[in-house]
């Protein structure tokens, strides 16, 4: 087997993603140092996708009374879509023998039996349109005002894609204080294969 | 049907082929015969060394290894892997299955401690196999001149497209900085796979503090079977 493909290097990340609370404090979650890398499948086929990917997800909270949050929590994970999803594939063999007899007298053969084979093929290819599938690595709960994730050398896969497939990744950076909570996302780029 | 029969094929060569090695352990041992007068042509001849058991050693994949953000670094190697095809439970040629078992690790310098190390196996299916459906019909039919008895068979063979499983083996929660997981004949099987299969173990080494998780994976060369 072949080598699996060293990481290609880092890619750009998307903007960060903010929010600023009635209160003032600002969300931010952001994204470094990553790389989404297409390599061979574990199977061997057409229709499952791999990549190695990593990458550095941070959020922050910012502003005034920013020490006083309870903390929250930072899930990073990839997003992939699948153009075309294959579902099943029927191959289906026919073959038949028909064995007759002529009427005698009627048709006035001299040897009245009669037998004929058929036999034939048909594919059956059973396509669903696309799907994206959620893959979440990590769900770190934190206390406080900061989290980070990395992530190295991680395999992402999709099976059953038939058509063309996108990659990008995700970070949901959620802050808790007692009585409120805010949510923010950041989206990477997209890479399609 | 065809493929019950080719499997009860293999069934019975691999019966045949074990059969001189399954002598009973518990049977006692055919005592030696009776001292002869010294006749060197007699002596009993000594028994080649028999060849040593397959133990399906496989090489290790280059070890992980990951440099955090606030200067740690990470390393998750594996050592002493085995993965041996074994007969599976079944009959069908679709079942595989190996004997796996290796040493994972994983470490981090400096004094931060705790995290999880996860070890597994997935294992790829070219094509797998979803049903096989049997059907035949026949039937008489009469015109003005024939009689003709029409029969017909149809296999309808429905496959999926190649799928990859991921076996859990276990995920260590451990506290300082270096764990340590030891897998020694784990049974891992795919059913319903008709095309080639592959194997490879993997390890996610998760380095936690209260603020922050490096997540690093290894993974094993893929050895296709």
């Amino acid at each position: 087997m072949a080598p699996a493909a060293l990481p290609s290097g880092p890619i750009p990340s998307g903007n960060p993603g903010t929010l600023t609370t009635p209160e003032g404090l600002v969300l931010t979650v952001s994204a470094s140092k990553e790389s989404l890398d297409p390599v061979t499948a574990l199977t061997n086929t057409p229709w499952s996708r791999e990549y190695v990917v990593g990458g550095v997800f941070t959020g922050t909270v910012t502003g005034p009374g920013h020490s006083a949050v309870e903390g929250g929590v930072l899930e990073a994970g990839y997003q992939i879509g699948c153009g075309i999803t294959q579902q099943d594939l029927h191959s289906i063999s026919t073959a038949g023998i028909t064995p007759g007899t002529g009427i005698p007298l009627v048709d006035g053969e001299l040897i009245p039996v009669f037998s004929s084979a058929t036999a034939s093929e048909q594919l059956r290819i059973v396509l669903e349109p696309g799907r994206v599938n959620n893959v979440s690595v990590t769900r770190k709960e934190f206390e406080g005002d900061w989290a980070r994730v990395s992530i190295t050398g991680m395999r992402i896969r999709v099976d059953g894609c038939s058509g063309q497939s996108f990659i990008r990744s995700f970070a949901t950076f959620t802050s808790s204080s007692d009585d409120n909570a805010a949510v923010v996302t950041y989206l990477g780029a997209t890479r399609a294969v | 049907m065809l493929l019950r029969g080719l499997a009860g094929c293999l069934v019975l060569l691999a019966t045949v082929a074990s059969a001189p090695s399954g002598a009973d352990p518990t049977e006692p041992p055919i005592p030696p015969a009776p001292a002869q007068p010294a006749d060197p042509a007699s002596a009993p001849a000594v028994p080649e060394a028999a060849p040593p058991p397959d133990t399906g050693v496989v090489a290790s994949g280059p070890p992980g290894i990951a440099e955090t953000a606030d200067g740690r670094t990470l390393t998750a190697p594996a050592e002493s892997e085995t993965q041996l095809p074994v007969v599976p439970l079944t009959t069908a040629l679709s079942t595989r299955g190996w004997m796996v078992g290796a040493t994972f690790t994983g470490s981090t310098t400096d004094e931060v401690g705790g995290g999880t190390l996860e070890v597994g196996y997935q294992i790829g299916c070219g094509i797998e196999m979803n049903q096989i459906r049997l059907g035949g019909k026949t039937g008489a039919s009469v015109n003005t001149s024939s009689i003709s008895f029409p029969t017909q068979g149809a296999i309808d063979v429905r496959a999926r497209p190649s799928t990859v499983t991921n076996a859990m083996v276990m995920k260590k929660d451990f506290k300082g900085t270096k764990t340590r997981v030891i897998v020694k004949d784990i049974h891992v099987r795919v059913d319903g796979c008709v095309g080639k299969s592959s194997l490879r173990s993997y390890a996610v080494l998760t380095s936690s503090t209260a603020h922050t998780e490096d997540i690093m994976a290894y993974y094993d060369v893929a050895m296709v079977f």
